[in-house]
């Protein structure tokens, strides 16, 4: 028998909200309580921040980008169906404004250059805000970082956020081979690098 | 396809390593994984490093965004009566204008100097003016809705207005204020007629 060697993820599913009480708080956000909103930003900020954070590589960003996602999926919660559940939507979109971002900064900064590229001046010196994690993670937040964007982006939206191929070029409206071969070059590369900082 | 001679397509791999190919191909895979030194490194790096992935730990966020996103959130609230009795008062100086220009005498044509019709077509322009300047706030805090760019209480950020704002803000005020010296100055003018006759 073959099993499947990619389990749908299941990272995030045991910080998230029950789904009785995210439901009752949305309906009273959805009237206009500001309070209730207030609750759902403190129990999703953590996670939407990583996932800005994994994408752009830049805390500072990464935190105003989080705080941009929660006021957007305030202005549209009218329209957020509650049978579904708030913490992948509220990722996705977060990982969507950051794509946007990325994809703006390109084009307001650096015309020429085909990818912006999170590379620190030393490759193998940790941002100040990683040193509390084992060197291990150090290393690999690094190595996403050192992914061109779209590559990291197609990570972020399978590995973390677990969706489809299909999904995934929907969001970033690019074809389904496309989503495919950044997928690859991602993890063949991010494997590669892995390979090489163990070698080290 | 796969065989001995013929390793794994990576998009085949990666189908694989997602777990979403159908089960004939999913076993055709496992067959030749199962013979294949080369393919089976392969897999087993693109395993190793999903494995990874899946252990990396949350970088823990430095501060509270619940206060910011909700004080924020009250602001564009607040702004909307702003922008509401921003248009009345508008509308009001418009019409105050307006009706001093009425009880002068109007259409500005029928008027016996040439210093009220330039008068008139000062007010209204300046008229249009002042409009502009409070439809282009309205507007652009309009679209802040619908597309989040535009924040005008984060932090008074220049950088985020336009330069056309700035000056048709600018613009517009200096039109009001013109247009309030000349309706004075109509006024005086009607005045000073209607002592003559």
């Amino acid at each position: 028998m073959v099993h499947a060697t990619f389990p749908p993820l299941l990272l995030y599913y045991n910080i998230d909200m029950a789904p009785s009480s995210e439901k009752e708080l949305i309906e009273q956000v959805q009237k206009g309580d500001l309070e209730a909103y207030g609750e759902i930003v403190r129990a999703y900020q953590n996670s939407v921040f990583n996932v800005c954070l994994r994408v752009l590589g830049n805390i500072q960003e990464a935190e105003d980008l989080a705080q941009e996602a929660f006021l957007r999926a305030y202005r549209n919660i009218a329209h957020y169906d509650l049978s579904r559940p708030f913490g992948p939507w509220m990722r996705v979109l977060a990982a969507n404004l950051c794509c946007n971002h990325l994809k703006k900064a390109r084009l307001e900064c650096a015309p020429l250059e085909d990818e912006r590229e999170v590379l620190p001046d030393d490759p193998h010196r940790s941002p100040e805000f990683l040193l509390e994690l084992s060197q291990e993670h150090q290393d690999l937040y690094r190595q996403i970082w050192q992914l061109p964007e779209s590559q990291r982006i197609t990570l972020e939206l399978r590995h973390f956020q677990g969706l489809s191929y299909q999904e995934m070029a929907a969001i970033l409206n690019l074809p389904l081979n496309t989503v495919r071969s950044h997928l690859y070059r991602a993890r063949h590369k991010l494997a590669e690098l892995l390979k090489e900082e163990e070698g080290d | 396809m796969t065989d001995q001679k013929h390793h794994i397509k990576n998009d085949q791999l990666q189908a694989y390593l997602d777990g979403i190919m159908d089960p004939a191909a999913a076993e055709s895979i496992q067959s030749h994984l199962d013979t294949c030194p080369a393919c089976q490194n392969e897999f087993a790096r693109l395993e190793g490093m999903s494995a990874r992935l899946a252990s990396l730990p949350a970088v823990p966020l430095s501060r509270d965004l619940s206060r910011l996103v909700i004080s924020q959130l009250k602001g564009e609230q607040a702004l909307s009566p702003v922008i509401t009795w921003a248009l009345v008062i508008e509308a009001l100086a418009a019409g105050a204008v307006i009706a001093t220009f009425q009880t002068a005498s109007w259409p500005p044509q029928l008027l016996g100097t040439g210093l009220e019709i330039r008068a008139a077509v000062n007010i209204f322009l300046s008229q249009l003016f002042s409009s502009w300047m409070v439809w282009w706030v309205a507007l652009k805090l309009q679209f802040s809705q619908l597309l989040g760019a535009f924040n005008p209480l984060e932090g008074l950020r220049l950088g985020a207005v336009s330069p056309w704002g700035l000056i048709g803000a600018a613009g517009g005020l200096m039109a009001l204020t013109n247009a309030l010296l000349l309706g004075r100055q109509a006024l005086l003018d009607r005045n000073h007629k209607g002592s003559q006759i």
